[in-house]
């Protein structure tokens, strides 16, 4: 047990800091963030999906220390797109679907992974019948897909029509004629700004476009897994999300001066920017721990189910404390606090809404030895 | 960062339990269960006790010049949770770190051996009627007569004294010194003429003392240092053991009985689920922070805010604990400690002395000021 970055992770952090001056400019992160710009996104994607950001899994660790730096440097809008990009290369390479795969590293394809609202909890919203002559037969609503409104490929959770016990993956590919058209897209401003739609959906798939069922053991625990991945990286983002807002406004209390001095030498403004740097560095810690399981294969880890149940929460605590503190200067849209706000308070609802329930009142998790 | 036990602090680990395997009999939890708390101590914890001394285990974080095994602070806190888990207090006296940072040769001569023992054991003697939080304001005198103190005032809060064999006691030295600069430290026995000793009964079932020091006479040798240095030992302690502040392994047991309660019935409702969930989530954070706080000091970053921040939020989610616990279990709350059936009387019990530890070992509005400050000093979240 020794919970300080060793060198390689500080190695990894350094490095990210290149990589983002090199992946996006102020004005493409407010495009992308303000503007719901869908090119800039794509922009992004392509630098994300190039080269060594979709890692193999033992080097997943890497990636997911660039994203924390990401996520504090400001750019919190790109650990949801990494998240996306990280999800469906491991879903891809489920199918050994090289092509997708290749359309992932070269940003010619947008693939939103696993990205209904509370995809884990609420069960799928999405039913698929196999038995009909015409293949499988795709229905239903998914609420507020992440990247719903722009993505070209999204991987869904389905509930199979006549089992109940039986759930599947699949994948619905936009561009493909038959489907085109078929998948209405009800998109509107959210909160978040992350392209979110409603998918209604009524296709017919390709057999090979489900991807696995829970009827198959094997895969749909690496399945599975991909979700925790997509968490993990959700969670990794809250933690330096709170890290970033906790920084920017310690800095802002030594520096703004009020009745002759700076608001840091006023007791009851210490006393909450102390809150936020514990909030902040509990978040840390517990994100850091529940990706460490994922990272290294823990099926189902507690940690994981812990950390969607607090990290959040803390991050959107922390984002309210930061509002309060700055006033006015951090109520305008210019300072770009907002940004964190929105993302944290989004992440808070989905990632609770995420918690496996069972692994606790039917498995009777508790805490650990 | 690593989240696991290495080999090494594995085996430290398994020795600890093979140890509490052994030594934790049924006798000593019993005898721990019926007695009124931190009132009396029994022949059971007596035996058990000098047990723990055999190991050494009582000097785990000294150097080994005095007579200490020179662990690290990870080591104690594995240590703490593994004694913990059993209910049981692990046994160290945290202030022969200051009589080792801050002492002279001749202090630690003199008491260091004895306190490894356990023959001497020593009441902290800071708090006054009038000086709380405000300690730099205590008024105890002390004069120097010939080769002795003469010591008179009183101290409150004085919890232990009825334990103990000495005083650790903040004295006024000097009268016309600014607050701080005037403080020492003199060690008292506790049978010396001239101290009287009286109960405080808590809301949370501890006893507590006010001591009362009438013209108490004792060598000038017992004197901590050096005269008016007191403040700078007083707010001083080894690093390795600030660590241990924010150990929340007392209350684990209360969250498991509470999680055990909502999640096992019939008809567990998601929001309650949640609420338990998000318990043990906090549980998990509080013993995150502790050995965050214990990894910066083994690989050498003294002064790190990571002890404040961790006591102030163990403390605060043990208060959570007992007052949601209370809320999530409802009438079956109300059963009180050590009269309920079962462990549900622990819930109340915890709700009851959780206030204690918000103002205890430092207010935690003063933890915040001291770690605010100390966030500032380098960039923690690079190391």
């Amino acid at each position: 047990m020794d919970l300080t970055l060793d060198a390689h992770e500080h190695e990894v952090s350094k490095a990210s800091r290149s990589l983002l001056s090199q992946l996006m400019s102020e004005e493409t992160l407010r495009l992308i963030e303000d503007a719901q710009n869908a090119e800039a996104v794509r922009k992004v994607m392509l630098g994300i999906g190039s080269g060594d950001w979709l890692a193999a899994p033992d080097e997943r660790e890497d990636l997911f220390s660039r994203l924390s730096f990401f996520a504090e440097s400001g750019a919190a809008l790109v650990p949801g797109l990494a998240s996306m990009a990280v999800g469906a290369a491991m879903l891809a390479d489920l199918r050994d679907d090289e092509a997708l795969r290749a359309e992932l590293e070269s940003g010619t394809a947008l693939v939103s992974a696993l990205a209904g609202y509370a995809v884990g909890s609420r069960g799928p919203a999405l039913t698929l019948d196999e038995r009909g002559p015409g293949g499988p037969r795709l229905r239903g609503i998914v609420p507020m897909v992440e990247f719903g409104a722009i993505a070209d490929v999204f991987f869904l959770l389905a509930q199979d029509a006549v089992d109940p016990n039986r759930q599947a993956c699949v994948l619905v590919d936009t561009r493909r004629p038959q489907v085109e058209g078929q998948v209405e897209r009800h998109g509107r401003s959210t909160f978040g700004n992350d392209f979110r739609a409603d998918l209604h959906i009524d296709i017919d798939l390709r057999p090979d476009e489900v991807v696995c069922a829970s009827d198959q053991p094997e895969l749909w625990s690496k399945s599975r897994s991909v979700r925790d991945v997509i968490a993990a990286i959700r969670l990794v983002e809250c933690a330096g999300g709170a890290r970033a807002v906790t920084r920017r406004t310690v800095n802002y209390v030594n520096t703004r001066h009020q009745f002759g001095k700076p608001l840091a030498q006023f007791q009851a403004v210490k006393q909450r920017a102390a809150n936020m740097l514990i909030l902040s560095e509990g978040a840390f810690l517990l994100a850091s721990e529940a990706l460490a399981k994922v990272s290294d294969g823990v099926p189902r880890p507690v940690e994981l189910e812990w950390a969607k149940s607090w990290v959040a929460r803390a991050y959107k605590d922390v984002t309210l404390s930061a509002h309060q503190l700055h006033g006015g200067m951090g109520y305008a849209r210019e300072s770009g606090l907002f940004r964190w706000s929105e993302r944290a308070k989004l992440r808070q609802l989905e990632l609770e809404a995420d918690v496996d329930m069972s692994l606790f009142v039917n498995e009777r998790t508790r805490l650990s030895a | 960062m690593q989240f696991e036990l290495d080999q090494r602090q594995a085996q430290w680990r398994h020795e600890l339990d093979a140890f509490l395997d052994e030594n934790v009999t049924e006798d000593l939890i019993s005898e721990i269960k019926s007695l009124p708390l931190h009132h009396t101590r029994g022949p059971h914890q007596d035996a058990f006790h000098a047990k723990v001394v055999a190991k050494g285990w009582t000097a785990l974080t000294w150097p080994e010049e005095y007579e200490g095994l020179a662990r690290g602070a990870i080591d104690l806190l594995i240590a703490l949770e593994a004694f913990g888990e059993r209910g049981i207090i692990f046994p160290r006296q945290f202030l022969a770190g200051t009589i080792i940072e801050c002492g002279t040769e001749a202090n630690k001569k003199e008491w260091l051996p004895r306190m490894r023992t356990g023959e001497i054991r020593l009441a902290l003697g800071y708090s006054e009627p009038d000086s709380g939080t405000d300690l730099a304001s205590l008024k105890t005198r002390a004069v120097r007569d010939g080769d002795e103190w003469v010591i008179s005032g009183q101290k409150i809060w004085n919890s232990g004294a009825h334990l103990s064999t000495h005083e650790w006691l903040g004295v006024r030295t000097n009268p016309d010194a600014p607050n701080r600069a005037g403080i020492s430290i003199i060690i008292v026995p506790i049978d010396s003429p001239g101290i009287s000793i009286q109960e405080i009964r808590t809301w949370g079932d501890y006893r507590t003392n006010i001591i009362f020091f009438d013209d108490v006479r004792v060598p000038y040798g017992n004197l901590i240092g050096e005269e008016n240095e007191g403040w700078r030992y007083i707010t001083s302690a080894l690093e390795v053991e600030r660590v241990s502040l924010g150990v929340p392994v007392a209350s684990k047991h209360v969250v498991e009985v509470i999680a055990e309660e909502v999640l096992a019935a019939d008809h567990c409702s998601a929001a309650r689920a949640e609420t338990v969930i998000r318990m043990q989530a906090e549980y998990e954070v509080a013993r995150l922070l502790a050995f965050r706080a214990g990894s910066l000091v083994d690989n050498g970053y003294a002064g790190s805010p990571l002890p404040q921040m961790s006591k102030v939020f163990t403390t605060e989610m043990r208060s959570r604990v007992g007052d949601v616990g209370m809320d999530l279990l409802q009438e079956k709350s109300l059963l009180r400690h050590r009269t309920a059936t079962g462990e549900l009387g622990e819930v109340e019990f915890l709700y009851r002395n959780a206030p204690f530890l918000l103002f205890g070992g430092g207010a935690n509005e003063v933890l915040r000021d001291i770690l605010f400050k100390l966030s500032g000093s380098r960039d923690w979240a690079e190391l």
